[in-house]
């Protein structure tokens, strides 16, 4: 039974895996014949189950819905809903349970391809699984890991030079950077969070491994929606896409937004807005190229189709 | 754990139930009410964990999500404090005809433990009430604590507010209806704790025994 959260998009629970031990909730249009393709996945935010950072993921998927396309939002194993897996010995979890999604889908919808949509964690998560499924033909990178490039740097403390703050912790010796000159003057040893560069961060996807991804990707045809938000901690300017990856500058497939007023959760609902606007009007703009294989016997890949 | 969707065809919401693990020989129902805003995702896993709990305690337990938050349906602009006090009605209603139980008890956080503690009060079918980390905040929370007339275990997981709960709960220890307890542990609905994989597995437990 499919359940109509608007009056134009039906909801429904989605238990899948093997056994079914994950649990998603898949949106459309309340009416069967309006359905688009590429399916939507929405993936987990670190933690955050399926409803996502100021319900992010429920607004997009409803939105999406409206505009007539199926969405999918689930949570990993261990996360939210989801129970863990019984296979514990495998050794990518979260790959396994996208290959899991994507199956459901196929059997639930005929859904042929895929866009998959991540933040943060989510967005490394989605670009590393694209690499490994022919389906997935768009992935929504909010906020992935990113590069600090000279540009960067020189943005950063250009503007700091220009803020009475930053001058007063100098001459008044506050401040993070006058703290490890004392911790390294009495031999103590710096906290993890300035070793940055030395240490990889949980969500650290390697230079290397991001430009080859990017590049199969795109060899692919699969595109790439980048979006950066004033949150990101290693990103501050649009350009600073193309300063990380001159080679990609002109690459139809890729498209970059930046959003400097935008928090990396989307705390204010204007900022969600903006960004649920991008995403859609890239959705509908773009040729992705696979489309679904619809069933004659059952007309279409209708939500009503769905199982539960 | 079955997750589903109930209410009406206007005011659809999102449940997780949890039927008990243990045979009991009767239905004892038990009703997850969630606070709000921020405080409502990093609240999720105690939940889930504590709902685990109390299946294997032999409760049957109903979490859900109020209209216009989680995955129920709505927008959170249309909701209002009385919208979601209806919401843990209905989810009383809701688990009362699943479990088959005649009576339920109600367990909530922070706002969550608010509107539980009002709805307890307009309902002859709550016989117990858990306010976890309640919203001491005003005239209208303290009274619906002082109509009730069922046992209620106040608890509180942070120093600071034990001090100011223990000032605002009235003083009924000589009837017995208010228990006000603090317990060590993580407060689970304050953001900057969340994603430590820590669980107030005391606050959890006590939950449970006070149950039991």
């Amino acid at each position: 039974m499919s359940d109509r959260v608007r009056d134009d998009v039906q909801e429904r629970i989605a238990h899948f895996g093997h056994p079914k031990t994950l649990v998603g909730v898949v949106s459309g249009p309340a009416a069967p014949r309006a359905v688009r393709d590429p399916v939507v996945v929405v993936l987990n935010v670190g933690v955050i189950h399926r409803v996502g950072p100021n319900r992010l993921h429920v607004q997009l998927a409803r939105r999406l819905a409206r505009d007539g396309f199926v969405t999918l939002r689930f949570d990993f194993s261990g996360i939210g809903d989801s129970g863990p897996r019984p296979d514990r010995v495998v050794a990518d979890v979260v790959r396994q349970d996208i290959s899991d999604a994507l199956s459901y889908l196929e059997a639930s919808v005929k859904a042929t391809s895929f866009v998959l949509v991540g933040l943060c964690s989510g967005a490394n998560a989605g670009l590393r699984f694209a690499r490994l499924h022919p389906g997935v033909v768009g992935a929504v990178l909010l906020d992935p890991y990113w590069y600090r490039t000279p540009g960067f740097y020189l943005r950063h403390y250009g503007r700091r030079l220009l803020q009475w703050q930053g001058w007063r912790n100098v001459l008044t010796g506050q401040g993070a950077h006058w703290r490890m000159v004392r911790d390294a003057l009495r031999g103590d040893e710096p906290p993890a969070h300035l070793e940055e560069g030395l240490m990889a961060p949980p969500n650290m996807i390697p230079r290397a491994e991001m430009e080859q991804a990017v590049a199969e990707l795109t060899g692919r045809g699969v595109h790439l929606l980048s979006v950066f938000t004033g949150g990101h901690e290693a990103y501050n300017h649009k350009e600073q896409f193309w300063e990380a990856f001159p080679r990609f500058k002109g690459t139809p497939e890729i498209r970059v937004e930046f959003l400097p007023t935008a928090g990396h959760t989307f705390q204010r609902p204007a900022d969600r807005r903006a960004v649920i606007a991008l995403i859609r009007e890239w959705l509908t703009s773009k040729p992705f190229t696979r489309a679904p294989q619809v069933s004659p016997a059952t007309g279409g890949p209708g939500i009503a189709r769905l199982v539960s | 754990m079955t997750p589903f969707f109930f209410g009406t065809a206007d005011h659809r919401l999102f449940g997780a139930y949890q039927p008990s693990r243990r045979q009991t020989g009767r239905s004892r129902g038990v009703v997850l009410c969630y606070p709000c805003g921020h405080e409502y995702v990093p609240a999720h896993r105690a939940f889930r964990s504590l709902a685990g709990l109390l299946a294997d305690a032999g409760h049957d337990v109903l979490r859900f999500d109020y209209h216009g938050t989680g995955d129920s349906g709505g927008d959170l602009e249309e909701s209002t404090s009385p919208s979601w006090r209806e919401d843990i009605s209905m989810a009383i209603d809701e688990l009362k005809d699943t479990a088959g139980a005649d009576r339920v008890s109600l367990c909530g956080l922070r706002m969550g433990a608010a509107w539980a503690a009002q709805v307890a009060s307009e309902r002859a079918d709550v016989d117990r009430l858990v306010a976890w980390d309640p919203v001491l905040d005003g005239r209208e929370y303290v009274q619906a604590l002082t109509r009730l007339r069922l046992p209620t275990l106040v608890l509180l997981t942070q120093e600071a507010e034990a001090g100011i709960g223990r000032a605002l709960v009235p003083d009924t220890s000589g009837e017995g209806r208010i228990e006000v307890e603090s317990v060590r542990g993580a407060s689970v609905w304050i953001e900057g704790a969340f994603g430590t994989g820590g669980l107030p597995v005391p606050a959890l437990h006590r939950i449970v025994d006070w149950l039991a």
